[in-house]
């Protein structure tokens, strides 16, 4: 329950000693003891999840940067190498394809997320309560759907033969459109991006849609009266106010891609060849089974290192005015 | 304020309390050991019933703990375990392959098994089959099927086609070109088709065969021989001169991204006249397909080596290093060993190193063309390369389709990179 300045105020008044209420030193030079309390108690309350995150995220972490300067193979001594991990990733045809894909991956699934989520909550903040309900469902669907099936039901959907869109191309006379989807050089990188943006479509929607029905109504009422279509409503008032919440989906959105792995294994498994392998299928490959747990981490790092840049990126090419309402 | 104090620590106690619940819960009265079983193997057509006889006859006694297996992160599983006292008691792991399970001082991270087997339990295995899981005079793994590729041949396809098939099941690679182009040119069908996680097969099988000599083939597997050699950039250029005329279902860059199911149903559907397979899954692909009038063929031979090598292995069981309950371990691996689990396996379609059961609801005629190659079984190069090699050499041929002599020059990178350590 919140609680005014005012009542904060009164129950300092109360509770302070007479040295703070006259004011000055005590202020400057040293706290009051139930401010010194509050901080002690706050730090205790913190304290296990510094530790869980200390020991799940830093540690490893640090333990990442250590292992990336070394040669180590699980079992033997560690071996250190110097730089030797980090120039062996741009010599690596395969390392650097694998992070090019996770790029474009990540680029076109969160850019089909995005746009996919944004259309279907303005579809679904236009319509009524019990409409808006079913079709939340339904658009949701996707997402509660596991990776691994979603993967599989795309590599049957894109199978060149037997799948879905080719034959409705070819039994639509689009027969020339049809193409081997998950065997062609770019295209197949492109189709797992655009399977894993309409898969995570459902999670935008969601938070875009929950930022869109906080709004105030009397905003639209008055926008009504001045005879403002929808379009112009999105233009200038949803999409202005729900900024700080679409920078956050595509933020968590970006995140989410360049980390795509499972989707990738059930549609191709990284082939063929390593046509379609991803930076976190080839870090898992390295580490887990050629034994190079240096390399791997230097690619772990690269790529990680490389997210942060873009992410940073994309924000600073977004930030804006934030509307208060 | 007092009382606000006595609730806090009445708070913190049972949070506490809870978290230290959340370590002790898991050890349970029951007085039953554990046993963990790393044997799970899901693509195995009567793992399922396997599993089940395991759970039944064991159950009682063990705290069965079954894991699905690993494929080739095993390995991982087993050092990763080795290092951190984590309990593995039996693995399925292959009898041939068993030096990757070395550590780093070259030792077999595994238990010589010779002390527990007695002359009852070796006399169930076939002619040499325990030789193949033994090192140093040591026996280290039990063999309980063998494994090997051939093909599965639409016989009505191959009749239309009019190109008559080998009564023994022999060809070599031009027969089976020559079979794929008249099908092609006579059937609404292709030659053939594989699935891409079998792919490698293709490369890996020709590695073996295309060698004139047995010393030119150990010099090869020994990593001495480059991968620009001229008799491999021979092998390379056939695969894909295979799949470039279209002779793979469904033609076009589509051949090198089949599922198995996708291979299936062409075989069923008549779209292909043959397809790649794996021996022990003849039986079950077969009755997925309802195909009857079919012919086993023998994996078309790439090469003039005399040994007529194969790409193969056997798939078996041993017990690993951090095995913490060995005594469990026997006992189910005795049983894992036994005729009866065998004559399981073997009426699933198994090529068993085990003897089955006298009645045991077998096809004698498949099982005979199933296991003819079992002899020619030639340990490869993958098993003695380090992983990063092997595991390149599972990108082969898509990767030297894709990208020609790059491909060939990662994979010598890789192999001189071995020899340097």
């Amino acid at each position: 329950m919140a609680v005014s300045v005012a009542q904060s105020r009164f129950r300092y008044e109360m509770t302070a000693s007479p040295e703070i209420k006259k004011g000055g030193s005590c202020m400057t030079s040293k706290k009051p003891a139930y401010v010194r309390k509050l901080r002690l108690i706050g730090f205790l309350f913190l304290l296990p999840a510094a530790i869980l995150i200390l020991f799940t995220t830093v540690i490893p972490f640090v333990w990442n940067i250590y292992l990336s300067f070394g040669k180590w193979d699980g079992v033997s001594a560690w071996k250190f190498t110097g730089l030797e991990n980090y120039t062996k990733i741009f010599r690596t045809r395969g390392a650097v394809a694998a992070i090019k894909n996770s790029v474009i991956v990540a680029l076109i699934a969160t850019g089909v997320s995005m746009l996919l989520g944004l259309a279907m909550s303005l579809m679904i903040f236009r319509v009524s309560k019990v409409e808006g309900t079913i079709f939340r469902f339904l658009f949701y669907g996707p997402t509660m759907l596991p990776m691994t099936v979603v993967g599989l039901l795309f590599t049957f959907v894109l199978s060149a033969d037997m799948g879905l869109l080719n034959n409705v191309l070819r039994a639509a006379g689009l027969g020339s459109l049809a193409h081997s989807w998950l065997a062609t050089p770019g295209l197949v990188v492109i189709c797992i991006g655009m399977v894993q943006g309409w898969r995570s479509a459902g999670a935008i929607m969601m938070l875009t849609y929950t930022a869109m029905i906080a709004l105030p109504e009397d905003i639209f009422e008055e926008a009504r009266l001045e005879g403002a279509s929808y379009r112009q409503e999105v233009w200038y008032i949803i999409m202005p106010l729900i900024r700080p919440t679409f920078i956050l989906a595509f933020s968590m959105m970006s995140m989410w891609s360049f980390k795509t792995y499972d989707i990738v294994t059930a549609m191709t498994g990284g082939g063929p060849g390593d046509l379609s392998m991803v930076a976190p299928m080839y870090i898992l490959q390295q580490s887990f089974r050629a034994g190079d747990f240096g390399f791997a981490s230097a690619i772990s790092i690269v790529f990680g290192m490389l997210i942060m840049v873009i992410i940073a990126a994309i924000r600073y090419g977004l930030r804006g005015e934030t509307y208060e309402f | 304020m007092k009382s606000k104090r006595v609730l806090s620590v009445l708070l913190t106690g049972a949070m506490a309390a809870g978290a230290m619940a959340g370590g002790t819960i898991t050890a349970s009265a029951d007085e039953k050991q554990d046993l963990v079983l790393n044997i799970d193997v899901a693509d195995e057509a009567f793992n399922a019933d396997i599993m089940e006889m395991v759970k039944a006859k064991f159950g009682d006694k063990y705290n069965l703990v079954i894991k699905t297996w690993a494929n080739v992160d095993e390995i991982q599983n087993i050092k990763t375990a080795s290092i951190a006292g984590e309990q593995i008691d039996l693995c399925m792991y292959w009898p041939n392959s068993m030096v990757a399970m070395a550590d780093g001082n070259g030792d077999l991270m595994a238990l010589p098994l010779d002390e527990y087997l007695t002359d009852e339990w070796k006399a169930r295995f076939s002619e040499g089959a325990l030789e193949i899981g033994s090192y140093d005079g040591h026996v280290y793994n039990l063999p309980y099927s063998t494994v090997y590729p051939m093909m599965i041949v639409n016989k009505d396809l191959a009749d239309a086609s009019g190109y008559e098939l080998s009564e023994d099941g022999k060809w070599t690679w031009d027969d089976f070109v020559e079979f794929c182009t008249a099908v092609s040119d006579n059937t609404d069908a292709f030659g053939t088709a594989i699935p891409s996680s079998w792919m490698p097969w293709l490369t890996r099988n020709g590695y073996m065969q295309i060698w004139d000599t047995v010393e030119a083939l150990d010099t090869f597997c020994a990593g001495e021989t480059s991968f620009f050699d001229e008799k491999i950039a021979a092998l390379h250029e056939t695969v894909k001169t295979a799949f470039d005329n279209d002779l793979f279902y469904p033609g076009g860059e589509a051949s090198w991204a089949l599922e198995n199911d996708e291979v299936y149903a062409a075989l069923a559907s008549g779209k292909t006249a043959s397809m790649f397979a794996v021996n022990s899954m003849a039986v079950s692909i077969l009755e997925d397909t309802g195909l009857e009038n079919y012919k086993i063929m023998d994996w078309p031979s790439q090469g003039p080596n005399e040994l007529e090598p194969v790409l193969g292995g056997c798939n078996g069981y041993f017990i690993p290093s951090c095995a913490k309950n060995v005594e469990g371990a026997v006992e189910v691996l005795d049983y894992l060993t036994s005729e009866e689990c065998a004559t399981v396996r073997a009426e699933a379609g198994c090529v068993s190193t085990i003897a089955i059961a006298e009645d045991a609801k077998v096809n004698a005629e498949l099982m005979a063309d199933i296991s003819r190659c079992s002899a020619q079984i030639h340990n490869e190069i993958s098993s003695v390369c380090p992983a990063d090699l092997s595991l390149y050499m599972e990108n082969m041929p898509a990767n030297y389709f894709y990208y020609g002599e790059d491909a060939v020059q990662e994979m010598e990178d890789l192999r001189l990179a071995w020899k340097e350590q």
